[in-house]
């Protein structure tokens, strides 16, 4: 039995000898280093390629899905004032042929307005009762009808489907329910720039309505008031999706000069009766 | 805090505890079986068919372990298969595992008076699939054939049918 040893093996020949934690640190930089590359390239690709997509594509796409809910008698009130100032704005903001806006009123007690595919525009009742005036309002709606008009609804969403799906393929997932996980009818993030060029938009077509910005250009210092006042504390959904930094301000105000848009009216009243409307 | 944050602090600190206690771990498995190797160095084992001249009893022997990966290795293997190459966060659990099962089969042959143990293979399993599908848990089979000399398998006989 001489001849047979088992000698004690070396150690770390059959190990790695680079320590769990660099390794870690190397992989994981490099990781996230390429999702965010590839996020972004997903995301510029998805969003320049549905841009390419007929407005009344999109709104065929949109009717597949969840429909929002009939009108209640109860804000029949309501929906008819919304629809007149929407109706003016359209008339007022070049929207392309065939580009209709719907406007959906929600009795709900939540400080958000959003647009969505298909020309869809929602408001909520919490944003409508801090609102000073008419022109406050129309410039709120054309805000977001200006989204609409850029089609910023089904840029944001073809960004969303190219990134989701990008980084699952990447990760080695598939799921063929693309539109599905998009929520057609859900909100939208948009960008910075986004929301700037709605803004310059939404301005001029409120400016062509009423000739004046008064009440306007108020409507954002209202919100960048009560956002600063909430501070930290505030959890408003129209704040995470529409940031309203003094940037933006500054920006808009800036349209107002280069433009020599006046403020000689003041801005219109809200109708009597409109906060039993609500 | 939104519930991504949340999510994002609870992962990193599952990392940290899996590392810390899973690092231990595995350092006091390493010091044990380096221990124990040192002690059954005496009696080899090693995978040639032909037994030596002599009268010989011959016995199945085995050693079974299975052991996990902790969560930190876990992940670790995850980055490491996206880029592809060796998943040196699962060398360190295998490695453990075949040592230590050659070393409960060794123990076992020990145990009969074995003086060789030949012919020794390993089978290899994951018997666990975590999340994702990646591994969690191995199964190491050692076993061989061990040779007891005539005189001690009776002896050891003797022990077993008395006890």
């Amino acid at each position: 039995m001489n001849s047979y040893h088992n000698p004690q093996p070396k150690e770390g020949i059959n190990t790695s000898h680079a320590h769990p934690l660099v390794t870690f640190i190397k992989l994981f930089s490099v990781i996230t280093v390429v999702l965010v590359v590839s996020a972004w390239l997903f995301g510029r690709s998805g969003a320049w390629l549905a841009s390419l997509i007929p407005y009344q594509q999109e709104v065929s796409i949109s009717e597949l899905y969840e429909k929002p809910e009939a009108i209640d008698p109860d804000y029949q009130a309501i929906q008819d004032y919304l629809e007149s100032i929407v109706s003016g704005l359209e008339a007022n903001m070049d929207l392309p042929e065939g580009m209709h806006i719907s406007i959906h009123y929600e009795s709900e007690k939540v400080e958000n307005a959003y647009a969505t595919l298909g020309g869809h525009i929602f408001i909520y009742r919490g944003l409508l009762e801090i609102l000073p005036n008419e022109n406050s309002l129309a410039m709120l709606l054309a805000h977001e009808m200006a989204h609409v008009k850029l089609r910023h609804p089904i840029r944001a969403a073809g960004q969303n489907i190219a990134i989701q799906t990008g980084i699952k393929y990447l990760l080695g997932y598939s799921n063929s329910d693309l539109l599905g996980q998009a929520g057609l009818y859900t909100q939208l993030h948009f960008s910075r720039s986004m929301e700037s060029a709605a803004d310059k938009e939404g301005l001029e077509g409120v400016y062509k309505l009423y000739r004046t910005v008064s009440g306007a250009t108020e409507l954002f210092d209202t919100l960048h008031k009560i956002s600063v006042k909430n501070g930290s504390d505030d959890t408003s959904p129209f704040f995470s999706t529409h940031p309203l930094d003094e940037k933006r301000i500054k920006d808009l105000k800036q349209v107002v000069d280069d433009e020599s848009l006046s403020s000689d009216f003041e801005a219109k009243g809200l109708p009597e009766g409109f906060a039993n409307w609500l | 805090m939104s519930g991504g944050s949340f999510q994002l602090i609870y992962v990193i600190g599952l990392l940290i505890v899996a590392y810390l206690i899973g690092s231990y771990r595995e350092k006091r498995h390493y010091q044990s079986i380096i221990k124990r190797e040192h002690a059954l160095n005496s009696l080899p084992a090693v995978n040639l068919k032909t037994a030596p001249k002599g009268h010989f009893q011959h016995e199945l022997v085995m050693g079974n372990v299975t052991i996990s990966v902790d969560y930190f290795k876990r992940f670790l293997a995850l980055l490491h298969a996206f880029f592809g190459g060796p998943i040196t966060s699962y060398e360190t659990l295998l490695d453990r595992s075949r040592r230590e099962a050659l070393l409960r089969m060794k123990e076992m042959a020990k145990e009969k008076h074995a003086a060789l143990v030949l012919n020794v293979k390993y089978e290899t399993v994951s018997i666990f699939k975590g999340s994702g599908k990646s591994i969690g848990s191995v199964e190491v089979l050692a076993y061989g054939t061990a040779l007891i000399p005539s005189s001690q398998a009776v002896a050891s006989n003797v022990a077993t049918t008395t006890q």
